[in-house]
């Protein structure tokens, strides 16, 4: 496993740091504006401009306020939840490979939203929302439960392999669940790829404190993690509480990862790709990681977005769809320029 | 420093694996019937043998002509063969967990379950002893052989062949095609008398099917379209791309307009299963009813079409 | 030829367990005990295994039928039901199980790495999409699907290995293109599977999960063959691939061609999955779980690849035969081995750091 070395920092000055900060802004302006802008209905700017100061006709209406942009407030929601988780559980693993899901979130989602498809009937994106959170949390709770065994911390390897096996467990069963019952298999199959749509505001606002919490929290935790980065051993002696700090860490991946996930369904790449766009660029500081996938994430979730609304028409691509498609290009690219085999 | 010569010992054993294998595989090579099916001569049909030639997608079958068991492992085979008054011991069904589709009515609820349309069980399928079997080409293409084992076995060539070919077909394998041209006409005749009763002319209707806030239209060409056509009903013009269906962004949910529009739901009496784009714009949906989806769409078939055109036949009257 | 067969030491070399030593015309093979001793009985299981699947089935035959089949007295439709659905089945069972669990055996000692499986090199991925474009766009009669599923599989990996290779193939830069193809193929196959009527989109997903049931002699014995013949191959790489298990500058000290070894060994494991894959669809857990299984029940801190094969066609078929008889409902085997094997990596983990604390 590569281990994040000590940083050959690219973005060292100051001045490169806001120069960053500040591209990174504007490109999430543009994506937000696109995202208001853009879609599979061919309306003219104007007209959205027009709509979004109270004019416009019903159908414009429609458009801007009742699909976009809920749209692009789940979607900046998601990318900043999801650039986030991917931080943390990067920095915690310390394995650049790691991604949000290995701690059991999304298997744990999909399995309790096709139960709930299957067994009792649940059909809109809000009582997705309601399942999906719950299977998060309680697979996570059960992954660190079973990792701890034995009385020990649980350590980053061990929590790995220990998410991956029950990911895989409740995947299959998830499978096993939706090939015998054909509805859930359609409506599954639909929520698996990872939308944003019919995601209103209130499918957003009811998870939004969760994912503010988690901000809050990897904010907090950020300048510990760079000690931990160092070996569990030097950061001890540097006065930081490991213990505490991983705890921390782990909380707030799980109201992240899974906030995001009972939103828009699994969109896994993200949190793999961005952090690693950042790190590349930005230097291995983990407070500015961790900003800097704040802002980042959006960029790419409501990036791809856009481009899933004009890439079909006159249908949609969903979101989780397309951001492999972006994502694993930029990815395939940065690995390929650098000569060295870790970060 | 010498190696642990397990490189040996595996050529070893693996040798020894290897020959019963291959024996046994020689063997199974060796016992294979032929993949005819039985009585695969080509006289054309007498009434001494008591069985006529038909022709299907994967050749030509000698079928008896009294078929007292017939297993079906496509829903429109299904729905043919009880309309025609044979009841199959056996058919491969779309939702294993729920069985053969309620539409069908009473006389179809004892039939056995063969598995799932895309995987039936062959063991199944032999167990209950059939004297012919019908399938489909573009799905069961791997199974024929086995299947002609156990017994005539009638292929169609794919489930999106326009239904009412499809019919036929089953009708010919049953010997029975006099009884498909009369399950087509009493359906047509259906059709003009509900297109005349109320006057279907000139008005337009649509075929909804909502798929997690994408909505699927549904074209001329598909079940539910042409179902809708036959009664006098028009669907919108729209570039259908050649297939069935077209799916459309919800930003574009004007575009489903129509004076009757149909919204598909396994549940009908369940009004949260019309996607939010409708609710929204409820206004420009005035004649919005909910349908069954589960012969809407998979109901393909002359007892399917008739229970559609009952339905037609329900919302045109209430919108009355 | 005259053989000795003693127990105990071939040399003053002790490495702490006790081993067979055979001596044929001045050859000596040297087995370890255990791991034979496992070997027999995991192969008695088997076969034990492989009696039930002839024996158990929709179709109801008496256990006399059975034996009669096998014994050439009975006749008719048993003998088909048998001989030609059964046992064409189980065979494959075995055999895909073993040709899964070497290829990942190979596959965890050549990366040294316990959590190593042929999926994270895209294979998986691309033989759906293969198989996919093979169904949607091409007719999807069973050979095409094979040939989609082999070549999709054959040119994820290839376009990986070009992607990845860049004066050398590195272990990160490797992964990490695994990843992303492996993400771009998962995309395409999950926008097809919504694309399609349902009925498709549930055959597909059945085929993707990994599924025995489509399974007969027409597709079986070539399958089988193949895999025959790979493993045969196995020993010409075996000693190489223990040897790159001790790390790269030791395996270069004793004359192993590092990188070269290293491909021959991860080609000869693409191939054995691909194989499979392209008959049963892409069936999980086996390649992940059989070997490490193998080396707990062994206690050899190598993995032994004989054994590791026979426990992978153990597994399989022990896993096939739950899929048909004891659930109720048709589900494909790969859902079964996911289940069975990341449970079994749960109680794992219990257990060890249980004895540990």
């Amino acid at each position: 496993m590569a281990t994040i070395p000590v940083p050959a920092v690219r973005a060292g000055r100051g001045a490169a740091r806001a120069a960053w900060f500040g591209a990174a802004l504007v490109a999430l302006i543009t994506a937000v504006t696109l995202s208001v802008i853009v879609g599979a209905n061919p309306l003219h700017p104007g007209a959205v401009l027009d709509t979004m100061f109270g004019g416009g006709t019903a159908e414009s209406r429609f458009v801007v306020w009742d699909q976009r942009i809920p749209r692009t407030a789940a979607g900046m929601a998601v990318g900043a939840a999801l650039g986030v988780a991917g931080a943390l559980i990067q920095a915690f693993t310390r394995n650049p490979l790691a991604d949000p899901g290995i701690l059991g979130v999304n298997a744990g989602a999909a399995f309790f939203v096709a139960v709930g498809i299957t067994f009792f009937g649940v059909t809109s994106p809000l009582g997705y929302v309601w399942l999906a959170c719950a299977g998060a949390l309680l697979l996570t709770v059960a992954v660190y439960a079973i990792g701890s065994a034995g009385g020990q911390a649980a350590g980053p390897v061990r929590l790995t392999v220990t998410g991956v096996a029950i990911g895989a467990v409740f995947a299959g069963l998830t499978t096993g669940l939706t090939l015998t019952h054909p509805d859930a298999f359609d409506r599954m199959r639909g929520w698996s790829a990872g939308s944003l749509l019919e995601r209103g505001f209130d499918v957003v606002l009811p998870v939004l404190p969760l994912v503010l919490v988690g901000l809050a929290l990897a904010l907090w935790a950020a300048p510990g993690l760079n000690s931990i980065a160092l070996g569990p051993d030097v950061a001890r002696s540097q006065g930081v509480n490991v213990r505490r700090i991983q705890l921390v860490v782990l909380l707030a991946v799980t109201l992240l990862a899974g906030s995001a996930t009972a939103v828009a369904g699994p969109l896994v790449f993200v949190g793999l790709v961005v952090p690693h766009v950042v790190r590349w660029t930005l230097g291995t500081d983990q407070r500015r990681i961790v900003l800097g996938s704040m802002v980042l994430g959006p960029v790419l979730v409501l990036a791809s977005d856009v481009l899933g609304r004009v890439a079909v028409l006159p249908s949609e691509m969903p979101v989780g769809v397309v951001t492999a498609f972006l994502g694993a290009p930029v990815l395939i690219a940065l690995v390929r320029r650098r000569s060295a085999t870790a970060l | 420093m010498r190696l642990p010569s397990s490189s040996l010992r595996s050529r070893g054993l693996l040798a020894g694996l290897a020959l019963p294998v291959v024996v046994a595989f020689a063997l199974t090579g060796c016992t294979a019937t032929p993949s005819s099916s039985s009585g695969a001569s080509e006289t054309p049909s007498t009434a001494d043998t008591g069985t006529h030639l038909v022709e299907h997608a994967r050749g030509e079958t000698e079928v008896p002509n009294d078929v007292q068991r017939v297993v079906v492992l496509e829903p429109v085979q299904l729905d043919t063969t009880v309309a025609l008054g044979v009841i199959p011991v056996g058919a491969a069904v779309l939702n294993e967990a729920a069985g053969v589709p309620a539409y069908l009515g009473d006389a179809a609820a004892g039939i056995a379950t063969v598995g799932t349309v895309p995987e039936p069980s062959i063991e199944k399928i032999a167990a209950l002893k059939p004297d012919l079997i019908l399938g489909t080409e573009s799905r069961h293409s791997a199974l024929y052989d086995q299947l002609s084992s156990i017994a005539p076995t009638v292929f169609m060539a794919t489930q999106t062949d326009p239904w009412t070919d499809n019919v036929a077909l089953v009708a010919r394998a049953l010997g029975d095609e006099a009884g498909a041209d009369k399950l087509l006409a009493a359906y047509d005749d259906r059709c003009a008398e509900i297109a005349e009763t109320y006057d279907t002319a000139g008005m337009t209707a649509q075929f909804v099917r909502p798929r997690d806030g994408i909505l699927t239209l549904y074209g001329p060409t598909s079940f539910a379209g042409s179902t809708l056509e036959c009664a006098g009903l028009t669907i919108p013009e729209r570039d259908w791309e050649e297939s069935i269906s077209v799916d459309i962004s919800p930003e574009r949910v004007l575009e489903a307009q129509a004076d009757l529009v149909l919204v598909s739901a396994t549940d009908v009496t369940d009004e949260t299963l019309v996607p939010d784009s409708i609710r929204t714009n409820a206004a420009s949906f005035p004649g919005l009813t909910v349908v069954d989806q589960s012969f809407w769409i998979t109901g393909v078939g002359p007892l399917g079409g008739m229970t559609v055109l009952d339905d037609i036949d329900r919302i045109l009257a209430g919108s009355k | 030829m005259t053989g000795t067969v003693s127990t105990g030491p071939v040399s003053t070399l002790d490495v702490g367990r006790r081993r067979i030593v055979l001596g044929i015309r001045g050859l000596t093979v040297v087995i370890g005990l255990r791991s034979a001793l496992v070997g027999v009985l995991v192969l008695l299981v088997t076969v034990f295994l492989a009696l039930l699947a002839l024996a158990l089935g929709d179709f109801p035959l008496t256990l006399a039928e059975v034996v009669g089949v096998v014994t050439g007295q009975v006749d008719g439709l048993p003998r088909i039901v048998v001989l030609e659905w059964r046992l064409p089945r189980a065979m494959a069972a075995v055999l895909f199980g073993a040709a899964l669990a070497v290829a990942g055996a190979i596959f965890q000692t050549v990366t040294r790495n316990p959590l190593a499986s042929p999926d994270i090199i895209g294979l998986a991925n691309g033989s759906f999409t293969g198989m996919l474009v093979a169904l949607l766009v091409l007719g999807g009669s069973w050979p095409l699907l094979t040939a989609g599923s082999l070549i999709g599989g054959l040119a994820a990996a290839v376009l990986i290995y070009l992607l990845a290779y860049r004066g050398g193939l590195h272990g990160f830069r490797f992964i990490v293109v695994g990843i992303g193809i492996s993400a771009m193929l998962a995309s395409v196959n999950t926008w097809m599977l919504l694309r399609v009527e349902l009925e498709t989109a549930l055959f597909a997903s059945a085929w993707g999960a990994g599924t025995l049931n489509s399974v007969t002699a027409a597709t079986a014995v070539p399958a089988g063959l193949s895999i025959v013949l790979l493993l045969a191959l196995v020993p010409l790489v075996a000693p190489a691939v223990r040897q790159l298990d001790l790390g790269d500058d030791a395996a270069s000290a004793t004359g192993v061609a590092v990188g070269r070894a290293r491909l021959a060994a991860i080609a000869l494991a693409v191939c054995l999955v691909s194989v499979v894959t392209a008959v049963a669809g892409p069936i999980a857990f086996v390649a992940l779980a059989a070997p490490q299984i193998t080396r707990r029940l062994t206690a050899t801190p190598g993995i032994p690849f004989v054994t590791t094969g026979i426990v992978g066609g153990a597994l399989l078929l022990g896993s096939d035969l739950i899929a048909q008889h004891v659930i109720p409902l048709t589900v494909p085997v790969g859902v079964v081995t996911v289940v069975l094997g990341g449970s079994y990596l749960v109680w794992l983990l219990i257990h060890e750091s249980r004895r540990r604390a």
